[in-house]
């Protein structure tokens, strides 16, 4: 008879030996919950967020002239990044209720397609807050050295 | 023939596409957790001088007695939880580039259970947050109700 390890070396797709064990599926139905709220959660505030800025966006700016910035030009690229930031961040949580969806669908069918394919839209996920941190350390590193007068 | 049905059926096996996508996923994880854990220490010695910091931000507004540790407290609070987000996540990352590279069924496991963690801490706060957002929408509206 077959042992488990014999199929597992046999298969191709088995041949990394790792799988969703009964405690590995556990904690991650317990991740695809969280995931799922945090998703839909983001996908909400991001859109009430860019609405805001879509309605409210000549008010924001001239708030932001009149207090933080120091030129017009200063408070639409303000409100231009507050709706760069909403856009992200909605995509970032689409991904993530994607994973979630996709890998609630894996779980109950045991389908390894579904499977991948979710942990494809997490990675995607941490792709894009890696990029949006890099960006963002390197606005603040520019803005630094711009008021710091290096760039001048 | 029954047997091997049921044993491939129990459990999800992970296939090497997945396996690339994970190590992808572990190896920008990584990243966002090392970056994360620099910015709460700095936010959590920062959180120090934060009280002093706001008030000169003000233009020499003076603030309520209190209001200073207030907000040490609260910018404390969010290193704290920020470090302990960024440590899961690079647990969760660690963990799974071992799975990977030594098919440790257990690593992957620990790094399942690190994820979740992460994202539970996120999850709670995002209840916290919004409920703060509605209270502060009830107290808004009544507020403004009793104006008028």
């Amino acid at each position: 008879m077959e042992s488990k390890n014999d199929l597992l070396q046999d298969d191709d797709l088995q041949r990394e030996g790792l799988y969703l064990s009964e405690k590995g599926m556990q904690h991650f139905a317990e991740l695809l919950k969280w995931s799922r709220f945090l998703g839909i959660a983001g996908m909400i505030i991001t859109s009430i967020l860019f609405v805001m800025v879509l309605i409210f966006g000549g008010r924001i700016e001239s708030a932001l002239n009149s207090g933080y910035t120091t030129s017009a030009a200063e408070g639409l690229l303000g409100l231009l990044i507050l709706a760069s930031i909403s856009i992200g961040y909605f995509i970032i949580s689409y991904f993530l209720f994607q994973f979630a969806s996709l890998g609630q669908t894996s779980l109950q069918s045991l389908d390894q397609f579904e499977f991948t394919r979710a942990v494809k839209n997490l990675k995607k996920m941490y792709l894009l807050i890696a990029i949006t941190l890099s960006l963002y350390l390197l606005y603040s590193i520019l803005q630094t050295l711009i008021t710091q007068g290096f760039l001048n | 023939m029954d047997t091997t049905q049921n044993l491939l059926n129990e459990d999800l096996q992970v296939d090497s596409i997945a396996i690339t996508h994970l190590k992808e996923t572990a190896m920008w994880a990584k990243l966002f957790a090392i970056v994360g854990l620099v910015i709460s220490v700095i936010l959590g010695i920062v959180s120090f001088f934060m009280g002093s910091i706001f008030q000169t931000m003000s233009g020499g507004l003076v603030y309520p007695a209190g209001s200073t540790i207030t907000i040490t407290i609260l910018y404390l609070i969010i290193a704290v939880v920020y470090f302990f987000i960024s440590f899961f996540m690079l647990k969760f990352a660690s963990k799974m580039k071992e799975a990977i590279q030594s098919a440790n069924q257990e690593s992957f496991n620990v790094a399942l259970q690190n994820q979740k963690m992460a994202y539970r801490i996120m999850g709670i706060i995002t209840i916290i947050y919004l409920l703060f957002l509605v209270l502060a929408l009830v107290f808004g509206m009544g507020a403004a109700m009793l104006g008028s």
